[in-house]
């Protein structure tokens, strides 16, 4: 579920895109200061987004530093500097990587997932006893789409719900207004559901649990065709989401913020355009996806 | 709630898998496991969500019909926002209708299933396809779709209306430098 809420990038201004930069960097230094230098391998779009939006809530003023960074000491960049806002946004990101990544074992038995576990768990408890709070819910809600995912539970909307709450969870600051809640809750909808289309072919030929599967009673025909089938359904599905995100989020009232425009109103539909055409540059880009040039 | 799901056994699970089950997630949730903890609330009410899963489980008799369901009493706790009784009581109606549809439909979108949603007025409509209710349901949903729908085009915009008109006016003054007319009227 990473790498699906970006920006895009030909479509910033030069000044918003170093803006952007700055939040994805100073992200990954906090993260390096905060939770160890591994974790910052973690880094991803979902948290940097998560640090953007709120701070454009609470409407605070960021200071924006200069300095260098460990993996390109080459030149300076710009970072934003550390604040509870990004701090909190480093613990998010650990914890949600951590867990897609026991997901991954649990579900596939994928090697990568043990490791990649094992690799952060230290992050990840630093991470959880920080914020408590997120953590616990984060493990809770798995725990539920757990549960859907033995029952085989033959609803993508269904499937979707515990995901959803997460990002509630994730954007339930103190004074969050309710539009905030309610686009959030939408926003991890739309991921978990682009994320199943995405995986479908994957998941059919590894047998891990795929609600696309269920809803639309595979029953062993060729991936390709069965994804073409019951595309026009998910594709109504993603872009009624999608109008539901575009309505509350101009409902928060943001004033002029060019990076979170970009994404939610430009990033969201050229991804799901992507994705829905089956490309494949999407999606699953976590670990330092992001060209740091 | 589908208590197969509650519990996270298989449908048509036999009743010694439903029992070990619902025994694990009782421990699980048990109150003593959350004692100061932020979650407690949440895992009281999951208990409560458990124990009556399995009370409808274990009785043998999941989806009986009792009937003192009506479609007026449905709609009425759909719109006071009561959704898990009005799913409950929607449970115990035949399913073959059109209002029934309907009905799962406007429950659908309030907890945010959009794609069940759909699915369910697609079958009011096609139950019956003279009713202008479910019609106008349909279309409203698919109206809303549309506005999510806005493609990026990657920065280049095709040919519309506006650059038509601008062609014919550019079209227009050059001809009138010539000494000739394009569009009389300017």
């Amino acid at each position: 579920m990473f790498g699906y809420l970006r920006p895009v990038e030909p479509e910033l201004k030069i000044k918003d895109f170093h803006y952007f930069r700055a939040y994805y960097c100073g992200l990954c230094r906090t993260m390096g200061k905060r939770l160890g230098h591994f974790s910052r391998l973690t880094l991803s779009y979902e948290a940097t987004f998560l640090a953007l939006l709120l701070s454009a809530l609470t409407g605070e003023e960021e200071k924006i530093v200069s300095g260098r960074c460990l993996l390109h000491p080459g030149r300076k960049r710009l970072f934003a500097a550390d604040s509870p806002l990004l701090e909190y946004a480093a613990d998010v990101n650990v914890l949600l990587v951590y867990y897609k990544l026991l997901d991954d074992w649990q579900n596939e038995r994928s090697i990568k997932g043990l490791l990649g576990t094992a690799f952060f768990a230290s992050a990840k408890q630093r991470a959880a006893s920080k914020s408590e709070k997120v953590a616990s819910r984060i493990a809770w809600e798995l725990d539920c789409l757990l549960s859907l995912e033995r029952a085989c539970c033959p609803s993508a909307d269904r499937a979707a719900e515990p995901f959803a709450r997460i990002m509630k969870e994730l954007f339930s600051v103190a004074e969050a207004p309710s539009e905030l809640l309610s686009f959030s809750y939408e926003l991890g909808r739309w991921l978990y559901l682009i994320d199943a289309f995405a995986d479908l072919e994957i998941d059919l030929a590894t047998g891990s649990y795929n609600p696309l599967r269920y809803q639309y009673k595979w029953q062993g025909e060729e991936a390709g065709e069965f994804k073409a089938n019951l595309k026009p359904e998910v594709e109504f599905n993603l872009y009624y989401t999608l109008a539901q995100i575009q309505n509350y989020y101009s409902r928060l009232q943001l004033g002029t913020q060019a990076v979170l425009d970009n994404i939610v109103k430009l990033g969201l539909a050229h991804t799901t355009e992507k994705v829905l055409a089956g490309q494949e540059d999407v999606g699953d880009e976590s670990l330092r996806s992001f060209r740091c040039t | 709630m589908n208590p197969y799901e509650v519990l996270g056994v298989p449908e048509g699970a036999s009743q010694e898998e439903i029992r070990r089950a619902y025994l694990k997630l009782v421990k699980k949730y048990h109150p003593d496991q959350y004692r100061n903890n932020p979650l407690a609330d949440l895992a009281e009410e999951k208990l409560k969500e458990i124990n009556e899963a399995y009370k409808l489980l274990s009785s043998g008799n999941y989806r009986g019909n009792s009937n003192n369901a009506s479609y007026e009493r449905v709609l009425e706790l759909i719109n006071q926002g009561r959704l898990s009784e009005a799913q409950q009581l929607l449970a115990q109606l035949p399913q073959d209708t059109g209002k029934w549809h309907f009905c799962k439909a406007a429950i659908a979108v309030r907890l945010g299933r959009y794609g069940e949603a759909r699915y369910h007025l697609q079958e009011a409509v096609r139950l019956e396809p003279g009713n202008p209710e479910y019609r106008a349901a349909y279309q409203q949903m698919n109206q809303t779709m549309q506005q999510g729908q806005q493609p990026y085009m990657g920065g280049s915009g095709g040919d519309d209306l506006c650059k038509l008109c601008t062609t014919l006016y550019v079209a227009d003054c050059c001809c009138e430098c010539m000494g000739g007319d394009l569009i009389s009227c300017c």
